[in-house]
């Protein structure tokens, strides 16, 4: 034991013998130039979670109760699963929601917004030069489209006409960033208004802000000093919900009347800091699916907006090992609720994620591996994008990232069986994809 | 941390320049040659800023840059097997190994650390250079316990034959320790 220990001392005594070495100022110069030209990647990524599978995590526990409050808690259970059901089935989608003709998806490419029709046809720049333009997000009524640009006169929002060509840009206070790295521009159910969040330099704590998608009335809602970001309306637009208490122990989902006023925490679910990102509206109204737990640990539940009915809908568990459950996207119709599930599944692919649908309680979940039903291992998986629904509610579209070439592609499955339907170039690209609503 | 990312160009090129030395020592390791680290280390600072969005959890900057930093030395070492000739000894080596006796055994390890694949290299620099644990080196590199443990169980015995097969390889560890 002794010769091998030394023998491993002399191997890293010879590790060790340049000792530390001052790089070429050189490679730092030359990288804060290459970034002068590249946008960030906002894709929205809990990053530690998922770059860090392995890592040893708490688990959310479970106490025994007494007999008689597990009776009373199964009959709760079962009325919240009637009532969401019935929910599910019968509530009626209010316009402009539901299922609707898929037109165009937009997404950025190296700080370009880009637009095409879903299977890579008809593609266009719309965007060129030096600002970095990302998020992209048609309107309800598909004709409008807006995204930031972040040029060297700072932050501002675009927002126009796809089909005229008119395009108004809309400068923001100086200083200001986008509220989170998944922030997007949120339009109202009419299409009129545009909803987000942004932090102004000194402050790092992000606020609610709104404008009219004509580029008037531009103004802040909310208390300015509470964190709040990722706003987006109601579908009847009367409330606005947002992820506020950044991550700290007031992390969580909030709703507040259209005005700015009323705010409160709707639920009790823990989440690490990583968790109540993306939340999200259902079409009819009735519940809001976000995801809370612990670090590679986390489930999707769903919610009223009242905060009542809470519930775990995200099954757990795949062949023993934890799996991570995150960013619930609803239908158009909202019948059906697709999330992203992280597992490690094999010792070749250190992570790996899938897309899992199910019903609004949970039941009926599919699982769609388009990355495996494509046979697309092992230099290509799935990178963590949140589910984004053609309008039509037939398929879904993500984000492919090819390790070898270490690039992305936008492709599109099959709800039903993830069989992949199209695939669009997207090297250097991140963020979301939108997808124009045609009338049906 | 959160001005960068939330896109502060001003707030990267600070942690730019913090981290640069780190990561080029670690690309250096791996890679032994000092154009190829100088790039893995470029591509990792442009990494960190295209991807620093990403990053929820200002605690674990560090551990996240090794993991870009291994990730773009495991790409460089891809492209340096297929132009293998262009190949340049790390100058602090070239150093050491001429100015210090036990020439031979330096070669002789320094050859057999070449033949490992860069993914064993990682592990054993990560491990036996940077000081992490196995647990999270597994964490940054995105690996199985096991995996890891084996990448430095198979490195560090091709190092050890490397070394009893040095011409003197007591007199060898004498000079090394």
């Amino acid at each position: 034991m002794s010769h091998v220990i030394d023998t491993d001392r002399a191997i890293v005594a010879w590790l060790d013998a340049p000792g530390e070495i001052d790089p070429p100022e050189r490679v730092v110069e030359g990288a804060i130039a290459l970034v002068a030209s590249r946008s960030q990647r906002r894709t929205f990524v809990p990053i530690l979670r998922g770059d860090f599978p392995m890592q040893t995590t708490s688990r959310l526990s479970w106490t025994p109760a007494p007999a008689w409050l597990l009776v009373i808690a199964m009959v709760a259970a079962l009325a919240i699963v009637a009532a969401i059901a019935a929910g599910g089935r019968r509530a009626p989608v209010p316009a402009p929601f539901g299922l609707a003709r898929p037109g165009l998806v937009a997404f950025e490419m190296s700080g370009d917004v880009i637009v095409a029709n879903a299977d890579g046809s008809a593609r266009r720049s719309l965007t060129n030069g030096s600002a970095t333009d990302t998020f992209p997000m048609f309107s309800p009524d598909g004709k409008r489209l807006a995204y930031w640009r972040q040029g060297t006169s700072g932050l501002v929002v675009v927002v126009g006409d796809l089909e005229a060509g008119s395009w108004v840009t809309v400068p923001l206070p100086a200083g200001a960033t986008p509220g989170s790295p998944a922030e997007q521009l949120e339009w109202s159910p009419g299409s009129d208004r545009l909803l987000f969040a942004i932090a102004i330099a000194p402050s790092a704590t992000p606020n609610i802000w709104t404008l009219r998608a004509d580029g008037g009335d531009l103004h802040a809602l909310g208390d300015p000093g509470v964190y709040a970001d990722e706003p987006t309306w109601s579908p009847d637009g009367r409330q606005i919900m947002y992820h506020g208490g950044g991550e700290g122990p007031d992390n969580g989902v909030y709703v507040m009347r259209a005005d700015g006023t009323g705010s409160k925490r709707i639920l009790t679910a823990a989440g690490s800091g990583f968790a109540f990102n993306m939340s999200t509206w259902r079409p009819q109204g009735d519940l809001i699916a976000f995801y809370a737990g612990a670090d590679g640990a986390h489930d999707v539940y769903v919610i009223h907006p009242d905060g009542t009915g809470q519930r775990n809908i995200s099954a757990d568990h795949l062949n023993g090992r934890p799996t991570d459950e995150y960013w619930p996207a609803w239908s158009p119709d909202g019948t059906r609720l697709a999330f992203t599930q992280n597992v490690v599944r094999d010792q070749t692919q250190p992570f790996y994620d899938v897309v899992v649908v199910v019903d609004p309680d949970g039941s009926n979940a599919v699982t769609l591996d388009p990355v495996r039903a494509f046979s697309l291992r092992p230099e290509s998986r799935l990178d963590r994008s949140k589910p984004i629904w053609s309008p039509d509610g037939k398929a879904i579209a993500g984000y492919l990232f090819n390790e070898t070439r270490g690039d992305y592609a936008i492709i599109t499955f099959d709800v039903r069986d993830g069989r992949v339907l199209s695939q669009v170039d997207s090297a250097g690209g991140g963020g979301l994809v939108s997808w124009q609503r045609l009338a049906p | 941390m959160e001005r960068g990312r939330r896109g502060d160009r001003e707030a990267y090129e600070l942690l730019a320049r913090s981290s640069t030395r780190r990561l080029y020592n670690v690309a250096l390791r791996i890679l032994r040659d000092q154009d190829r680290a100088e790039d893995a280390t470029q591509q990792a600072l442009v990494a960190i800023w295209v991807d620093l969005p990403k990053l929820r959890d200002p605690e674990r900057f560090e551990a996240w840059t090794y993991r870009l930093v291994v990730r773009a030395s495991l790409a460089e070492a891809r492209r340096e097997r297929r132009h293998s000739t262009n190949i340049r000894i790390v100058p602090g080596y070239e150093i050491a190994a001429a100015d210090h006796p036990g020439t031979e055994t330096r070669d002789e390890l320094e050859r057999a650390f070449r033949r490992l694949s860069a993914d064993h290299r990682a592990v054993i620099v990560l491990h036996h250079q940077i000081g992490l644990p196995l647990t999270e080196i597994a964490t940054i590199l995105g690996l199985p316990y096991g995996t890891v443990g084996s990448r430095l169980h198979y490195g560090m015995q091709q190092l050890r034959a490397a070394l009893r097969s040095a011409p003197d390889e007591s007199r060898a560890k004498e000079r090394l320790a």
